[in-house]
């Protein structure tokens, strides 16, 4: 009964990431390149900066694809994080068709900002083997579990803003803020940890993004130094955020589901 | 034809050792009332349980429509609950989970993956197929593009392909493919299909046959419960709707 019912739901959210694709590469001009060119055109513009300003700081990995990790990454938690706390509006329209939950639906759309991230950051290791004739990711499994780590990490702490942020309209705004403002400048998107003074370090590494976006890049390259930064910290942040979340939504799912009045058929 | 027979029957049997069927829907104590105020449905209680075709007998037909969107929860009462047990389908014809950017295709995999069964897919879309009887060009061109009839043709037939355990059937929302000559044999074979096999809900007299196989009735006058029951024992009472007295198509102000 309960197989039938994990099933039934990974169906549905698999139907619901095909719509959600296939709707976003008919919106697209570019279709299905279009979803991968804004994050490659950000990080190819900031590295064409980095080169214009000749910043030669880093010598622990490939410049590129060290900028590419930190703003995939960062971005697909941001894109979750925030789908997710204004999620409820989306799922409304599938309030006809009973058997969609609004997880379902934040689900879905946390899966495909995966796969779009996830293609771009495999485009990225793709160029830079390329360019340097030798596959440049030293741990492949270790990369792929931290990119995943904080995929589930942003739908934790996405679905907590959603469904406290109900309550407290104000934590869904502070969260908002602190996931484009905050995480933006302490995740390490322009900076490594081992550069960093070794009195502001303990502040940065409250962090959960910053431990994982630097486990990434220690991944592709063990040489890369990551003092402080701990497994223990993303997976307890990932579990624990996930844990509460889903406790939290499985106690208010009927109160997110009458937040607004249906659309007309 | 033979994307109708691919179709079989289910043949699970979930309430086989139990003298009563199970309740698919139980309305209880179910009010709604339109923007004016004026009552649609005052305090209504009833439960259809599975296998049972069901007509409703109303002097307006906003009751009857009211009540077949609250069946399928596509409307929340005012006051009193709906609760859902089966896998009810939406009223036929209503659906805005159709996506308009996407193809007819798309749409039917998107629909397939909530509502299809394993397996039965290819089956469902070859039914889907027959029953549009569209050309292969508006079958991958978006929704939004498709002509109005084309576009309800679809709606109505994505309903009917999809195996539910009750039926919600709006007649009037047929009537167009009636207008048109479009209600050809696949459409009746399945309609007839679903009413044999199903659960079913619908209008009294409709031009499909379907209120005529119905065993139960719900008489409903100013948007109160007038009977309910075996066909028989309503017969008074829907001859009593069945001519609405001048003035009554409003309900009381609550």
């Amino acid at each position: 009964m309960i197989l039938d019912s994990i099933r039934l739901h990974i169906g549905i959210v698999r139907a619901l990431a095909f719509r959600d694709q296939g709707e976003r590469i008919r919106k697209s001009p570019l279709g299905a390149v279009g979803l991968l060119v804004e994050p490659l055109v950000l990080v190819g513009v900031l590295l064409a900066l980095r080169m214009l300003l000749r910043i030669q700081d880093l010598q622990f990995m490939n410049p590129a694809l060290w900028m590419a990790s930190g703003f995939i990454i960062f971005y697909m938690f941001s894109k979750i994080a925030i789908k997710a706390i204004t999620g409820v509006s989306r799922s409304q329209r599938f309030s006809d068709l009973r058997r969609i939950l609004p997880l379902d639906v934040l689900i879905a759309g946390a899966v495909v900002e995966v796969q779009i991230y996830g293609t771009c950051l495999f485009f990225v290791i793709l160029a830079v083997s390329l360019f340097e004739w030798q596959f440049v990711v030293a741990d492949p499994g270790a990369a792929v579990l931290m990119f995943l780590l904080v995929a589930v990490t942003s739908l934790g702490v996405g679905l907590t803003s959603l469904i406290v942020g109900h309550r407290f309209k104000v934590v869904k705004i502070v969260v908002d803020v602190v996931i484009k403002q905050l995480l933006f400048w302490t995740s390490g998107l322009f900076f490594t940890v081992a550069l960093v003074p070794d009195y502001v370090r303990p502040f940065l590494l409250w962090n959960p993004l910053l431990h994982g976006i630097e486990l990434f890049r220690h991944a592709m390259q063990p040489t890369y130094p990551i003092p402080g930064i701990s497994l223990s910290y993303v997976l307890i942040w990932a579990f624990v955020s996930l844990g509460f979340s889903m406790l939290a939504y499985g106690n208010n799912e009927q109160l997110l589901s009458a937040e607004e009045p249906r659309d007309e058929p | 034809m033979a994307a109708l027979s691919a179709l079989t029957p289910r043949t699970r049997r979930r309430h086989r050792h139990h003298t009563k069927p199970p309740t698919l829907v139980r309305l209880d104590r179910v009010s709604l009332r339109d923007p004016l105020g004026n009552a649609v449905l005052h305090n209504l209680s009833f439960r259809i349980r599975a296998g049972e075709r069901w007509q409703v007998a109303a002097n307006d037909k906003r009751t009857t429509l009211a009540l077949l969107q609250c069946v399928a929860e596509f409307q929340q009462p005012h006051t009193g609950t709906v609760s859902l047990r089966g896998h009810v389908s939406w009223p036929m014809g209503q659906l805005s989970g159709i996506s308009p950017l996407l193809s007819c295709a798309d749409n039917f995999f998107f629909f397939a993956g909530v509502y299809g069964e394993r397996g039965r897919i290819q089956a469902e879309q070859e039914l889907l197929r027959t029953l549009c009887n569209f050309d292969k060009k508006f079958w991958i061109r978006p929704f939004k593009q498709l002509p109005q009839t084309l576009k309800k043709r679809f709606k109505l037939a994505l309903g009917l392909v999809f195996d539910f355990d009750l039926y919600v059937f709006d007649p009037e929302a047929f009537m167009p493919l009636l207008r048109q000559g479009c209600w050809s044999d696949p459409w009746q074979a399945i309609l007839e299909q679903r009413i044999r096999e199903r659960a079913v809900i619908t209008m009294v007299g409709d031009r499909f046959g379907i209120a005529e196989r119905c065993q139960h009735c719900l008489v409903i006058r100013d948007g109160r419960l007038l009977a309910k029951g075996k066909l028989a024992e309503c017969a008074a009472s829907l001859a009593e709707v069945a001519t609405p007295r001048a003035g009554s198509l409003r309900g009381p102000r609550l």
